[in-house]
């Protein structure tokens, strides 16, 4: 994929004009070292080296076959080779206009180490302040029992709350949107010669929504794939109400 | 202003505040210091006696149980005084009368509050002049129509005792809202754990009733349906679980004996601090 980036970068703004682009980007002179060699590299196995060596290797081997003087010390390198990468590719939004970063389960961040969180948020403080173009940064955050969102922004501290520009919130989706889902979900799994999805109708895929309680993407799937099991073990051609009724001990989330 | 400190609040303010990197342990703000560089603390015998036995809890790092013991037998001393025997037995008596829980009970919080009368009345002839600071809820119910009706002075939470400082000036408002936030964190430390745990095995492969059951659980802990979770214990799927991952149960058995009232406690004084306060940005 880099070396793909690579070739259409050089294509596109020419050898010259990238290699001062990656000067002014990288923001550090070994950052920038590694990229001038990236750009003359063909072989897959260096791309392979690369990788280790941003992962933190500095091994003599390493250095010598990269040709690097340095190891990558510190985060704010690491911050530097990603925005480099990213200022590179969305430059004058010519090769992609916009780089998407998706950080799930971000509310976990409680269960790390405080010095280890704080040095991950600074980290994100770093690479966005370095990146201050075309890049939008999600943090996927679900809140649970004792952390809500103002506990996030304790976490995030105020450099990284100030730099947020937009909270979305996601609602659990309604019964009518629920049984869109199952349909789509269907749809997309079903076989070639398969007529329609395997329900008689949409009442019967209401019917367990409406007795799982709260409508979450991950009960919405464990339910439909029990009922889904539950049919194919009994040999069913049709999910019907009637079924649904005699497997509902066995739907874990049901509730009366 | 005397500051007599409890068990729970010394524990707290070390262990919240204690940061190790690899094995080089410090009190980043080591608040101790900073208040009796400016007030008095002290605590009875009986708070030292129990620090000592406590001070691991939370704790299995090596490093950070020795730091913390050299910080106990090392500063805190200097904090105990000796006491008139008989003037301080008196106290006691006149407390466990008008205390008759504490009758037979014998506890840090009843020393705390048998001392601050000591201070007041034997020692001294004086008034407000003991603020008992202590995040044991019970004792502060417990214990405020004692200081009340013999003017001792206030019981206070330790994040109160924080606030005070800030208004000091010897920390900021914004240590007080990290420090609090930082106790929450430690105060549902196993609970968080535990919620960790079930997201971590849901991305093993577990068959759909596994998965559907642990995402049962997960909500029930969320609701803190307590009766809910113990009958999820009953069920056959939990004996299955309990078989691929031994962890969840005994996060789960430990979470029954923790006290979460104090999370929620905590949480209100946050919002309290957030909206009352005062602090120049809300002017």
């Amino acid at each position: 994929m880099v070396f793909t980036w690579c070739l259409r970068l050089k294509t596109t703004f020419g050898e010259e004009k990238l290699i001062d682009m990656i000067d002014s980007f990288s923001n550090d002179t070994i950052i920038a070292g590694v990229f001038k060699t990236l750009l003359e590299a063909e072989e897959d196995e260096y791309f392979t080296v690369l990788k280790n060596y941003i992962y933190g290797d500095k091994t003599k081997s390493t250095l010598n076959y990269l040709e690097l003087p340095y190891g990558l010390t510190n985060d704010e390198q690491i911050a530097n080779f990603l925005a480099t990468i990213i200022n590179c590719i969305t430059y004058e939004k010519k090769l992609y206009s916009t780089f998407f970063i998706w950080l799930d389960e971000f509310e976990d961040i409680d269960t790390i180490k405080k010095s280890l969180a704080d040095r991950f948020t600074t980290f994100l403080r770093q690479f966005i302040d370095k990146t201050p173009n075309n890049l939008i940064l999600f943090l996927n955050f679900t809140q649970k029992a004792f952390m809500d969102i103002e506990d996030l922004s304790i976490y995030l501290g105020e450099a990284l709350t100030s730099r947020a520009k937009a909270k979305i919130d996601f609602k659990n989706p309604t019964v009518e949107e629920a049984i869109s889902y199952v349909k789509e979900l269907c749809e997309h799994y079903k076989k070639e010669d398969a007529s329609n999805v395997p329900f008689d109708n949409d009442e019967t895929i209401k019917y367990p929504l409406e007795h799982i309680g709260n409508l979450t993407a991950r009960k919405i799937n464990e339910t439909f794939s029990i009922i889904f099991e539950m049919a194919l073990l009994e040999g069913k051609e049709q999910i019907t109400q009637d079924f649904i009724d005699s497997i509902k001990d066995e739907i874990i989330a049901w509730e009366e | 202003m005397i500051f007599i400190l409890d068990t729970c609040t010394i524990n707290n303010l070390l262990q919240v505040d204690l940061t190790c990197n690899d094995d080089d342990c410090e009190l980043e703000y080591n608040y101790l210091s900073k208040i009796s560089k400016h007030f008095e603390i002290k605590l009875p015998q009986k708070n030292y006696d129990e620090l000592k036995n406590t001070f691991t809890k939370n704790f299995s790092d090596v490093e950070k149980i020795k730091y913390l013991r050299n910080y106990i037998t090392q500063y805190i001393p200097a904090y105990l005084d000796t006491v008139d025997k008989s003037d301080y037995d008196s106290s006691l008596e006149f407390i466990k009368k008008i205390c008759p829980k504490y009758k037979n009970e014998d506890n840090g919080e009843l020393h705390s509050t048998v001392y601050a009368l000591y201070l007041n009345r034997y020692k001294n002839n004086l008034a407000f002049q003991t603020y008992f600071i202590t995040d044991d809820d019970e004792a502060i119910e417990d214990f405020k129509v004692v200081f009340k009706s013999n003017y001792l002075g206030e019981i206070f939470t330790t994040i109160d005792l924080l606030c005070i400082l800030s208004i000091y000036g010897i920390i900021f408002y914004k240590d007080v809202i990290n420090f609090a936030h930082d106790l929450k964190k430690q105060y549902i430390q196993s609970y968080s754990e535990l919620m960790y745990e079930i997201e971590l095995l849901q991305k093993r492969g577990l068959t759909s009733q596994e998965s559907s059951f642990l995402t049962k659980l997960y909500e029930n802990l969320e609701k803190l349906n307590f009766d809910a979770l113990k009958n999820n214990m009953e069920h056959s799927l939990y004996k299955k679980i309990k078989a691929k991952n031994k962890t969840i149960d005994t996060l789960l058995n430990k979470l029954f004996s923790e006290d979460l009232k104090k999370v929620a406690i905590l949480e209100r004084k946050i919002k309290e601090i957030k909206s009352q306060y005062w602090t120049m940005d809300k002017i």
